[in-house]
């Protein structure tokens, strides 16, 4: 298969389609590889920086997700207000 | 040629929940011990210290602290005409391994029996009448009851370091606690967990309908919390992203006339 970032979008899209789908015809023991390709692309977008994905914690700004500060327990009965503070990383990063 | 280990008094074969309290209690009492654990060993420093344990990825997702099923699974099936498949990423139950193995990542509720429960033939009996019970149904009374085991109950509470409310205190009603519950001979030893705002909507929704809405008893540390027998880490529910984790780690291996391997 080709590698897909020689291709353009709309190839790309055909071909993970195809992928899920599975028509690609791959032999049987790589029957799970869009599976793992989708949780692996989803894992690297999500998780810690550390893991060489979410590049300067640009995802979790994205979505709002505050990362590894030390304890929200503070947090829990302020009910509806908004959290301050901006992601941190494992490793102490600030986004 | 196999190798010759000198004698010990006691063996107890994995240091979960149980063989870690039963081997603490053991030791207390001079035995030595040889405690074979088939995982890893493990501190509350440095194994669950901050921010390593809240790595989501590793242990909400990967199940770092949990069997891995590549090394052991079971087999599932639905019905009787599915062939049993291996388990090859855990889902519904996860079991663990390791020093402390489930009383690490617990996140349980420790409810207490109700009384009735220690009588549940005699209670069927005496309110619906012997006949609805059908022959071969082994529904039985228990040869023991509640009030023997309660100084149990109270310990182990005090052991895991369960947070909650008291509701019937040596049979005096507690008003915002568990008003149905079995008599209490205390206080559990932590404060309930604080109530999420879902569960404060849900508490004023009930109390105004004249319910009685009570704190769950938690295995969760809702302070910090080390009791003689273990090392508890609040911090880890408190950071946890994806739910809440408390880790107790009974420490009989800490102890010197104890051996793991």
């Amino acid at each position: 298969m080709t590698p897909s970032r020689r291709l353009t979008p709309r190839p790309q899209d055909e071909a993970l389609t195809a992928l899920e789908a599975g028509k690609v015809g791959l032999p049987p023991q790589l029957r799970d590889f869009f599976y793992f390709l989708l949780q692996n692309t989803k894992e690297g977008y999500f998780a810690d920086p550390k893991y060489g994905g979410n590049h300067g914690m640009q995802a979790w700004v994205h979505i709002g997700f505050p990362g590894a500060h030390g304890s929200y327990a503070e947090w829990v009965n302020n009910y509806n207000a908004d959290y301050p503070l901006s992601p941190v990383s494992i490793s102490g990063e600030r986004a | 040629m196999a190798k010759q280990n000198p004698k010990k008094d006691v063996v107890v074969i994995g240091l979960g929940w149980t063989g870690a309290i039963l081997s603490m209690e053991l030791a207390q009492e001079g035995l030595e011990i040889l405690a074979p654990e088939c995982g890893d060993d493990r501190n509350t420093v440095s194994d669950f210290q901050y921010p390593d344990i809240i790595d989501e990825l590793k242990y909400g997702i990967r199940y770092k602290l949990m069997q891995k099923p590549s090394k052991f699974t079971l087999t599932v099936r639905r019905s009787m005409d599915e062939i049993a498949r291996p388990y090859r990423h855990l889902g519904s139950f996860l079991p663990s391994d390791g020093v402390g193995s489930a009383g690490v990542h617990w996140n349980g509720q420790n409810w207490r029996p109700q009384k009735v429960e220690y009588r549940l033939r005699s209670y069927v009996e005496e309110t619906f009448g012997a006949d609805v019970i059908p022959e071969g149904m082994t529904i039985q009374d228990w040869s023991i009851t509640y009030e023997e085991q309660e100084p149990y109950f109270d310990q182990f509470e005090k052991v895991a370091g369960i947070s909650g409310k008291v509701g019937n205190l040596n049979g005096e009603i507690i008003e915002s606690g568990n008003p149905f519950e079995a008599p209490r001979s205390s206080e559990y030893p932590l404060p309930p967990l604080p109530h999420t705002y879902d569960a404060e909507l849900f508490r004023q929704a009930a109390k105004a309908k004249g319910l009685h809405p009570f704190p769950r008893p938690a295995g969760n540390a809702s302070k910090a919390y080390t009791p003689m027998a273990c090392s508890s880490n609040p911090a880890i529910s408190a950071a946890s992203a994806s739910g809440s984790v408390a880790s107790t780690i009974p420490s009989p291996h800490r102890r010197p006339a104890f051996w793991t391997r």
